[in-house]
């Protein structure tokens, strides 16, 4: 009797799950994940024999299986019950914030080497063309590094510190924007987002402020912005990592509202063109942190109506996109470009828009990983 | 294909059992039976094991047909008992014993071989980074275990093609064992019954085993890979003992989970396969280590090396040739490269100094003692084994006991400590009885609709994380607006 029941319940399980997963209509896009799913594909010998068919069949299996994101967070559920720290290399942190974990291989490898000698050659040839004041390189660190207080205990993030040491040392102190003293200065405050592993507008603001002061400009104070709550339903990368329920972020954007600036936006060379920083269809989509400066675009050109008679290149990853609005407010013209997208020759944009001052900004570990930085020492 | 995969559970699995139970099942089918159900399994497995990989499908058949065509060789020489025969049937044995070991060279050690060689002339022989065949170490054994059976008498020729193929080609026991020997399932091959009984117990017994790979095995993987990403210099003493504890725990649940799988799913195919592990890490020696490690490989040596060699019976010197013998194969069995052999050897001494010396005296201690013994000797054995640089691994060891690296600890390893303790604590009690004998005794007294309820409900428990564990190994976030 006994064994039938097991058998029975097995089979149960076993078969359903098999019928269900035949007979269930395909899923094309998964929002969670952001990116198509896999569909089932074709059959032919050939692809058996390579192998590619059986490959691409069990991709197709485990991307349809019925009740994937159910699977999935009873998997961080009972992750969570183990009393585990980190689901896939994500900090589950106090006060529900997820802080990302880097990845120690990263500030150690050749590529980080590689990128940060290019960083310092670019910054050494642009500081002898535009002057020593006019070239500045901010390295946001990633928040394991500030939000300290709120990590796992004996959680250590081995590796950034050295790396952002070395980036120092290599472009020379007076290039160098200390944006970890800044944002560790207001470490209680929500500099980072706890499901994104962005810094928030407010944590860009921070990091404005200390660049503007190293570049000898009076930045704005806060009481200068008009603060707007644009969505407060977002879930960011590390949410989609561990996959847990949460309490979504909030994002802001901060406008001047003492002395209204009018902006020129250039998507990509006249593709398309705009009066303002912001690209709010994002805020109805998954990935909202496209909201500020619609994401990652090769070349973003904004024109404004400051008098100032500068015009800024900032050569940049995703982290500038909520901060680069703030810094537009002191030029006549700021160039963004992103080397992963754009592939040309920086030298010849900087003499086409005749750029006076230059800002490097980059997230530590991804200015140590991407291969893309290291095209910096061709200019 | 593997055992942990969605495409096992719901695609292969769910279709063999139909295709093997449902027409065995159908009255007029009921003479053949057999015959059906042996050809369901022989191409079932062909398929199982031809997912991904066809191209050695022919090297595995090869195998089979040499071993069936040399096992008729051997009983036809024999049946005349003439001196001549018997010279013929010792031919057919060498001869299969040749062909399989040269198979086995082959696709395994040639590489290591021409490395060896190009270090120790100077010359630069290109390699031939062959991918080796999965199984094939376990099947050749099986097979040349078939002929020298069949030779010595203990096991009767088989002359059914499709009964001999069904053995070798078995899909529970080809890719990772237990070495199954054709002797002790030569009876299931014509008739066997599969019963609610068994096919109960092999689901239990499928399903623990399958808990062990994804549950525990791949998650305390997932420590030893991060243990031995970090530079050695940077290593502290207790981080590094977590990580030789953590692939330790690896190794016996993967590996222990999986034989697991294989004699559940034998079960429901009405095969008994014998057992391959029994709880080794709870030893009091080395030598008790190895009776309970990995038991197949064990009584295989045994049986087709050692003893032939002489075993015990021709004094101690020989005797200890033999385990010199025994267990430097023994180790290079386990991977073409030195640490192994060193692996190997390192067995040796400690089994014979144990043998010479060790053994009356352990037993006089603290049994207490002689659990740490064996577990100290078994832990810096797995660091041999995990290190196929061997500088590498000695550095390790240096870190281990404190002679180099970044001291005794640091928060680092406490965050280990605290991250993987729980499931540290589920890993020595799975790997101790308590759990696997003493719970389902207690269970016993209970009334029985409690014990079943229980039971069948911790058994859908495991299957169900184990799902979410395959699912979510798949889980793939693309962040493309990462950064």
């Amino acid at each position: 009797m006994k064994s039938k029941i097991t058998v029975i319940c097995f089979c149960i399980l076993l078969f359903g799950l098999t019928l269900i997963s035949v007979i269930k209509p395909p899923t094309i896009f998964s929002e969670k994940e952001n990116r198509y799913l896999t569909q089932k594909p074709a059959f032919s010998f050939a692809s058996l024999f390579q192998g590619s068919y059986t490959s691409a069949y069990e991709d197709y299996l485990s991307d349809q299986f019925p009740g994937r994101d159910g699977w999935i967070r009873l998997q961080s559920r009972s992750e969570q019950l183990l009393q585990k720290k980190e689901i896939n290399q994500v900090y589950l942190a106090d006060d529900h914030y997820l802080i990302e974990k880097p990845d120690r291989q990263d500030f150690v490898s050749a590529q980080a080497q590689k990128n940060a000698d290019s960083l310092s050659a670019f910054v050494q040839n642009q500081s002898r063309a535009l002057g020593p004041s006019h070239v500045r390189v901010m390295v946001v660190p990633s928040a394991s590094q500030i939000l300290t207080h709120k990590l796992p205990s004996f959680a250590a993030v081995h590796g950034e510190q050295e790396f952002l040491d070395a980036v120092r040392l290599g472009v020379g102190e007076e290039h160098f924007v200390d944006v970890s003293a800044a944002l560790l200065s207001h470490q209680d405050e929500s500099v980072y987002y706890r499901t994104d592993h962005h810094w928030t507008t407010l944590g860009a603001f921070y990091g404005y402020q200390a660049w503007a002061k190293a570049s000898g400009f009076t930045p704005y104070e806060i009481r200068d912005f008009s603060v707007e709550t644009v969505t407060d339903s977002f879930y960011g990368t590390l949410q989609a990592k561990v996959n847990l329920p949460l309490v979504p972020d909030s994002m802001e954007r901060f406008s001047l509202a003492s002395s209204p600036v009018a902006y020129t936006v250039t998507y990509n060379e006249s593709e398309d063109i705009r009066d303002n920083l912001y690209e709010w269809s994002a805020l109805d989509t998954r990935d909202k942190y496209r909201f500020y400066l619609n994401g990652n675009q090769p070349i973003v050109r904004i024109e404004t109506s400051v008098p100032s008679g500068r015009n800024l290149l900032v050569i940049k990853d995703s982290f500038a996109n909520c901060f680069v609005p703030f810094a537009a407010n002191h030029f006549g013209r700021t160039l963004v470009v992103d080397l992963r997208y754009f592939n040309g020759d920086v030298k010849a944009l900087m003499d086409a828009y005749s750029i006076t001052d230059i800002l490097i900004l980059y997230q530590a570990s991804f200015l140590a990983a991407e291969p893309s930085v290291s095209r910096l020492s061709l200019w | 294909m593997v055992f942990s995969s969605l495409l096992f559970l719901f695609r292969f699995f769910p279709l063999l059992l139909m295709f093997y139970f449902i027409p065995a099942a159908l009255p007029f089918l009921k003479p053949y039976s057999i015959l059906w159900k042996n050809t369901v399994l022989f191409i079932g497995s062909l398929i199982f094991y031809a997912w991904g990989e066809p191209v050695y499908i022919v090297l595995m058949l090869f195998s089979t047909l040499v071993d069936y065509s040399h096992g008729i060789l051997v009983d036809h020489f024999q049946s005349s008992s003439s001196p001549r025969g018997l010279f013929r049937a010792k031919l057919a044995v060498l001869s299969s014993a040749v062909i399989n070991l040269s198979l086995l060279g082959f696709f395994k050690y040639s590489d290591f071989l021409i490395e060896t060689i190009n270090r120790m002339t100077g010359a630069s022989i290109p390699l031939l980074h062959l991918p080796l065949p999965i199984g094939i170490s376990f099947y050749t054994f099986q097979t040349m275990s078939y002929t020298i059976d069949v030779y010595r008498g203990d096991a009767r020729v088989q002359k059914n093609f499709l009964a001999f193929g069904t053995y070798v080609t078995l899909f529970p026991q080809l890719i990772a064992g237990p070495i199954v020997q054709y002797k002790t399932i030569a009876e299931q091959l014509p008739a066997r019954r599969e019963t609610w009984d068994s096919f109960s117990y092999g689901i239990r017994r499928f399903l623990i085993g399958l808990g062990k790979k994804v549950l525990l095995a791949n998650n305390i993987g997932l420590l030893w890979d991060t243990v031995s990403s970090i530079p050695h210099a940077e290593l502290t003493s207790l981080t590094a003992w977590l990580g030789i504890a953590a692939f330790g725990f690896q190794l016996y649940f993967d590996f222990s989970g999986y034989s697991d799988m294989a004699i559940g799913l034998g079960q429901m195919f009405g095969f008994r396969f014998l057992e391959n592990f029994n709880y080794p890490y709870i030893s009091k020696s080395i030598t008790e280590f190895w009776r309970r490690w990995h038991i197949s490989l064990g009584t295989w040596f045994r049986e087709y090396v050692y003893i032939p060699l002489g075993g015990n019976r021709k004094g101690l010197p020989r005797q200890i040739r033999n385990m010199i013998i025994v267990w430097l194969l023994t180790g290079i069995w386990h991977g073409a490269s030195w640490n192994f052999l060193v692996w190997g050897a390192y067995f040796a001494f400690l089994l014979i100094f144990e043998k010479c010396f060790l053994l009356r005296r352990l037993q006089r201690i603290p049994s207490f003692f002689q659990h740490a013994y064996a577990l100290l000797a078994i832990l810096i054995g797995w660091v041999i084994f995990s290190f196929e640089d061997m500088g590498t691994g000695i550095h390790y060891l240096q870190v281990l006991f404190g002679f180099s690296g970044a001291g005794a600890f640091d928060t680092e390893s406490l965050y280990f400590l605290t991250n993987y303790g729980i499931l540290f604590l589920i890993l020595i009690l799975g790997s101790t009885p308590v759990l696997g004998r003493r719970v389902p005794e207690c269970l016993k007294r209970c009334p029985a609709w409690l014990s079943a309820g229980l039971e069948n409900g911790f058994y859908i428990l495991v299957f169900l994380l184990c799902v979410a564990y395959l699912v979510d190994a798949t889980y793939n976030p693309f962040l493309y607006f990462r950064f």
